[in-house]
């Protein structure tokens, strides 16, 4: 793959979804701590603060250090939350990138005391993403172009490598800890006041089996991730674990921005054709004209909530026995009642693929497009809708008999 | 060749950083003791990192910071835990500021407590940490944070009558769990609760709010 660098952009669609991914992660960061910003970034903030030293760095990195420019950290802030804002939406994203990265610096040196992993990955990652073209096109071609093709790929390269590296090292040295090595680590660590919890730590008091285990799987999967992330095979199920062990980070220890910002970091991992076939579902979509069973009472309850839920207006609600389209009357009898049936301006969609492009329509339902593409792509979708429109209990009502309330 | 030349430089630039990171990262060895000061100039701006995380151990026990008044009659108020609140608020929703907002107010109880540890240990020679400028400062710094936040707790206990606060106390709890082997058997939740008190300190001109 190294050889086709300066040929092509191996990562482009994911390079754009994870920039996406990361200033979002950077906006919430600030969002969640503007209501205490007085008390956190404040002149007379509650932390033990550095001292501006005067270095070239702390002139562009730690000016909120500056003692004449510390009451103004609310400048900062908004901005930081601007150029985040201008990066997600694409406009000059490198340039929004940098802008992001170096206003987020300013901050947290006002507060080093709140940072913890999470950040440090996050302001590594920014870093590294100013070598990445992000912006989803490909550079145009030049002589300058093979090297912004290589200097692009290594970087985005250079992010998998750094997320590799976090849990080689974490899980290296957790090799030399005995409560690691003895399985407890996880009963002291909810036994904390700092990051237990009174309902798991209780668990973790009763069943400390619990501990062991967690204890065990964490410093497994730690020494595991370096390796088998590269494997095609194994990287859907290392992904699936992690994501279990970072949300219970984030929900049961409490360290939420740390647990997002290590999910997030699994996007760098996800293919570029996948990437590309879900920012593809997102874009704005044509008039879809669909056929519900008038005689099934489930599809029909779908098929309201369906137009309420239709704040665009991209979906015309048509019957499956005697529809008033052209396109869904022309097709056999027998396949508009065995599955739903769908047209788009582009073509025509039955079965699962039918419910995926009508939920594609609805805004309320576009967080759960990922997870409808891979249950569409697995084959597991389809599988289950046979099953549910194939089920005696579907039918409340018979064919031109049905009385809808 | 011009293509060749470009995947070359990125690979070579990767791998350059590849080393930097596993000599600034790795233990002492002999890499470290040749290339180390090269890899600290090298990482120490933009690509500072630290991936201990709970490692080599996850921290025993908890410190928790406790603060009581004196009123105008110099008479004490019972001992309280200021931060409660924020904590039963964090356990209860976890998409909040309230976890960084606990990780700062523990941050004075941890600085406090190590300082005064540092302290405890006997010093023998003019190196020792205790006698460090920089142990001085942060015990200067940890304890007039401690105090301002101390007075400002005080003052906020009566908000809609002004209370004469005579003068403040804090101290540090360090709260150690019982050990698993005994955790089934013990119904108690700590083994045991340390204590590191500081000198109770007189408001300015009777403290008057």
């Amino acid at each position: 793959m190294i050889q086709s660098w300066s040929r092509r952009e191996c990562f482009l669609h994911t390079a754009k979804l994870f920039r996406i991914a990361l200033l979002v992660w950077c906006m919430l960061h600030t969002l969640l701590l503007l209501p205490f910003h007085a008390t956190i970034w404040g002149v007379d903030a509650y932390a033990l603060r550095l001292t501006f030293d005067d270095s070239w760095y702390a002139w562009i990195f730690q000016l909120t250090l500056h003692p004449a420019v510390a009451p103004y950290y609310l400048c900062f802030i908004f901005a930081q939350l601007l150029s985040a804002g201008l990066g997600i939406f694409g406009i000059w994203p490198r340039f929004m990138l940098a802008c992001t990265y170096i206003l987020t610096l300013n901050i947290n040196s006002l507060t080093g005391v709140i940072l913890d992993g999470g950040n440090n990955l996050s302001q590594l990652l920014l870093v590294y993403l100013l070598l990445v073209n992000t912006s989803g096109r490909p550079v145009a071609d030049g002589p300058w172009a093979p090297w912004l093709r290589a200097i692009s790929n290594a970087g985005f390269v250079l992010c998998q490598l750094q997320v590799a590296i976090v849990y080689l090292t974490a899980g290296l040295l957790k090799s030399n800890g005995h409560l690691w090595q003895n399985g407890m680590a996880l009963y002291y660590l909810f036994q904390s006041e700092t990051y237990g919890h009174p309902l798991i730590g209780q668990l973790m008091r009763q069943w400390p089996w619990l501990s062991l285990i967690g204890t065990y799987t964490t410093l497994i999967f730690q020494w595991l991730f370096p390796i088998l992330i590269w494997s095609r095979r194994w990287r859907p199920y290392l992904i699936a674990f992690g994501l279990i062990l970072h949300l219970g980070i984030a929900f049961g220890m409490g360290l939420f921005t740390f647990g997002l910002v290590m999910c997030l970091s699994y996007l760098l991992f996800v293919p570029d054709d996948a990437v590309r076939i879900l920012l593809a579902s997102y874009r704005f979509s044509s008039p879809i004209r669909v056929g519900f069973d008038e005689s099934c009472g489930l599809c029909q309850r779908f098929a309201r909530l369906v137009l309420k839920l239709d704040w665009l207006g991209l979906i015309r609600v048509d019957g499956a026995h005697q529809p008033a389209d052209p396109s869904l009357a022309a097709l056999p009898y027998a396949e508009r009642i065995t599955a739903i049936q769908s047209f788009s301006a582009e073509q025509r969609y039955q079965g699962f693929a039918t419910l995926v492009q009508i939920l594609r329509r609805l805004p309320v339902l576009w967080p759960v497009i990922p997870v409808l593409l891979v249950l569409e792509h697995s084959g597991w979708g389809e599988h289950a809708y046979v099953r549910i429109a194939t089920a005696s209990w579907r039918r409340s009502c018979d064919a031109g008999a049905c009385s809808l309330p | 060749m011009r293509y060749k030349l470009a995947t070359g430089l990125a690979a070579l630039g990767l791998a350059f950083h590849l080393f930097m990171m596993f000599v600034y990262l790795g233990p002492p060895n002999l890499l470290q003791l040749r290339f180390g000061p090269l890899a600290q100039q090298y990482m120490r701006h933009f690509f500072y990192q630290n991936w201990h995380l709970f490692s080599p151990n996850p921290a025993i026990s908890s410190s928790k910071f406790a603060v009581r008044c004196a009123n105008g009659e110099g008479q004490w108020s019972e001992w309280k835990d200021p931060f409660a609140g924020l904590q039963e608020r964090h356990q209860l929703t976890r998409i909040t500021g309230y976890g960084k907002m606990l990780m700062m107010f523990g941050d004075i109880a941890q600085s406090l407590k190590e300082v005064a540890l540092s302290e405890m240990k006997p010093c023998e020679d003019k190196g020792c940490i205790a006698n460090s400028a920089f142990n001085r400062e942060i015990k200067q710094q940890a304890e007039a944070l401690a105090t301002r936040f101390s007075i400002a707790y005080c003052r906020q206990q009566h908000p809609d009558r002004p209370v004469q606060v005579s003068a403040i106390q804090y101290k540090i709890l360090e709260l150690f769990p019982l050990q698993f082997t005994e955790s089934q058997s013990n119904s108690k939740k700590w083994d045991r609760v340390g204590e590191i008190p500081f000198a109770p300190i007189a408001m300015p001109q009777g403290g008057q709010s």
